[in-house]
């Protein structure tokens, strides 16, 4: 196993001016030591000012967060997709440069992250995406619960 | 593993109607009213799948639920109709399937038979283009598929593992012009067919009598595409129901059914359902003052009493409502293709 040096990961999140928080339906159904998913995706996004698309159904768990954050129902696809052009859609004025994906199995993305270009990704589980720019690892539950607390405080 | 599901096995008993195989042509005369030339049905919207994942049990009979509850014909086939009919009414003891006629008619669920039995759906679309609007079969795939896609509400969810099989299937309904919705594990299917609403240049037809080009709604507005959840499914499913030509009772049924399950499940309306209105009678009487009300304070549309003075078109600029329509869309029950060679040539009209 890798270290993580969350203050790395965060100081390459910063380089990107257009971060989007992408949350999936995995937000929803995975628990860390009782904290759910979503509760990390919508703190990373307060932490770093930017909005949530919300796929999957998670859009009411990422509200009932009540943080002061922009949040939009979006469909994984689509977004992809809208990333292949002229950025137009009004979760966010410019086009994103990094996507935060959380929430996704790196089997879901793998197809549609190949062929984006000028779009970072990081993905913060479940599981290692081999392509994004920074991914977490295969780890225990209580490494990545660590992993996370550690990136939302570094990126405050 | 057997041994220990023993029990269940046995247990695992369930009422499900006879495959019917192919539909009669009476059926689908009867289903041109409901679905295309008027009706309140959103679509038709067949529900196929390989069984055998997380959710088997119920998910299937849950979205024919929905869809039938919202006057879909719901067709199956394989084992997704033997999902489907799992399903129990725990007061009345009825399998799910006894609830609803085995017929091609607004909330009928239909079991086409097994696994192959998926042809005679697809062939039902061939039957549709020719019993309601009189396109010849032979050797004449195009103009049909150009029918069902923009004037007939097919919709296919595909829910289960994604088989090859099921991706072969999802390939041909495509091309027959039935938009694919692929789920749970649609995202490991590599060929998604998922369009941009927001580049209009990509949605145009040709007014089929004089040729022109035509900016259209981004209807339907993907042709394969993955989702997460089965609240997704149907309300994707029920959003590819819209089609470019359709009439106004149809296109007023597909945005209340829109609109309102996109409310259902997402708690906000969504972001393009403007997109697809082209007069506020296509607004559903119940629900047309709060939707002008949003039109107005939301959309900047300029509302007077139960109609709209001036829109707001995609540009962004207001325009009376004729100017509206001249600019947009297609009118109502103006013939119009997306095949150059379907446009009405002068003999013809003569």
């Amino acid at each position: 196993m890798q270290a993580f040096d969350a203050q790395d990961w965060a100081r390459q999140i910063r380089e990107h001016k257009n971060p989007l928080v992408v949350a999936g339906e995995g937000c929803e159904q995975i628990r860390l030591d009782g904290k759910p998913l979503v509760a990390y995706a919508v703190e990373l996004a307060e932490a770093l000012a930017c909005p949530v698309a919300a796929t999957g159904n998670i859009l009411l768990a990422a509200q009932e967060q009540k943080k002061k954050v922009k949040i939009k129902k979006m469909w994984l696809a689509e977004l992809f997709r809208y990333l292949e052009e002229d950025w137009e859609d009004s979760i966010l004025e410019k086009r994103p440069d990094l996507l935060l994906l959380i929430g996704y199995r790196p089997q879901m993305v793998q197809g549609m992250a190949a062929g984006l270009q000028d779009v970072s990704i990081a993905h913060l589980g479940p599981g290692a995406f081999a392509p994004a720019q920074l991914t977490m690892e295969e780890t225990p539950l209580v490494e990545w619960k660590r992993r996370l607390d550690e990136l939302v405080a570094a990126c405050k | 593993m057997l041994a220990s599901a023993s029990d269940r096995i046995a247990a695992d008993k369930f009422r499900m109607r006879p495959g019917r195989g192919p539909l009669s042509h009476l059926e689908f005369r009867d289903l041109t009213f409901g679905l295309v030339l008027g009706g309140n049905g959103p679509g038709m919207v067949s529900l196929l799948g390989c069984g055998h994942y997380p959710g088997a049990d119920d998910e299937l009979a849950e979205m024919a639920k929905e869809l039938l509850d919202r006057n879909c014909v719901v067709m199956t086939a394989g084992c997704a109709a033997g999902d489907v009919a799992r399903k129990l009414d725990q007061e009345t003891g009825k399998a799910f399937p006894e609830e609803y006629p085995s017929m091609a008619t607004l909330k009928g669920l239909v079991n086409c038979g097994g696994c192959s039995a998926d042809t005679h759906i697809m062939a039902s679309m061939f039957k549709f283009a020719q019993l309601g609007g009189g396109i010849s079969g032979k050797a004449n795939f195009d103009q049909v598929a150009d029918y069902s896609l923009n004037r007939a509400p097919f919709v296919v969810i595909i829910w289960g593992p994604a088989s090859d099989k099921m991706m072969a299937k999802a390939s041909g309904f495509a091309r027959v012009g039935a938009p694919v919705v692929f789920g749970p594990s649609g995202f490991k299917f590599k060929r998604m067919l998922v369009g941009n609403k927001y580049t209009r240049e990509d949605w145009t037809m040709y007014d089929g009598l004089d040729g022109s080009v035509r900016e259209v709604d981004p209807s339907p507005p993907h042709l394969i595409f993955p989702v997460e959840t089965k609240e997704e499914a149907v309300t994707m499913a029920i959003k590819l129901c819209f089609t470019t030509c359709a009439l106004r009772e149809p296109r007023l049924s597909t945005i209340d059914n829109y609109t309102e399950i996109y409310q259902k499940y997402f708690h906000q309306l969504p972001d393009d359902w403007t997109y697809y209105l082209r007069s506020p009678l296509e607004l559903h009487v119940m629900k047309r003052m709060r939707f002008l009300k949003t039109l107005r304070d939301e959309h900047g549309w300029e509302v007077e009493r139960t109609t709209a003075s001036r829109v707001r078109n995609r540009d962004g600029e207001l325009v009376t409502m004729e100017e509206y329509i001249n600019q947009y869309g297609i009118k109502q029950g103006r013939y119009a293709t997306m095949l150059k060679r379907l446009i009405m040539r002068e003999a013809v009209k003569e």
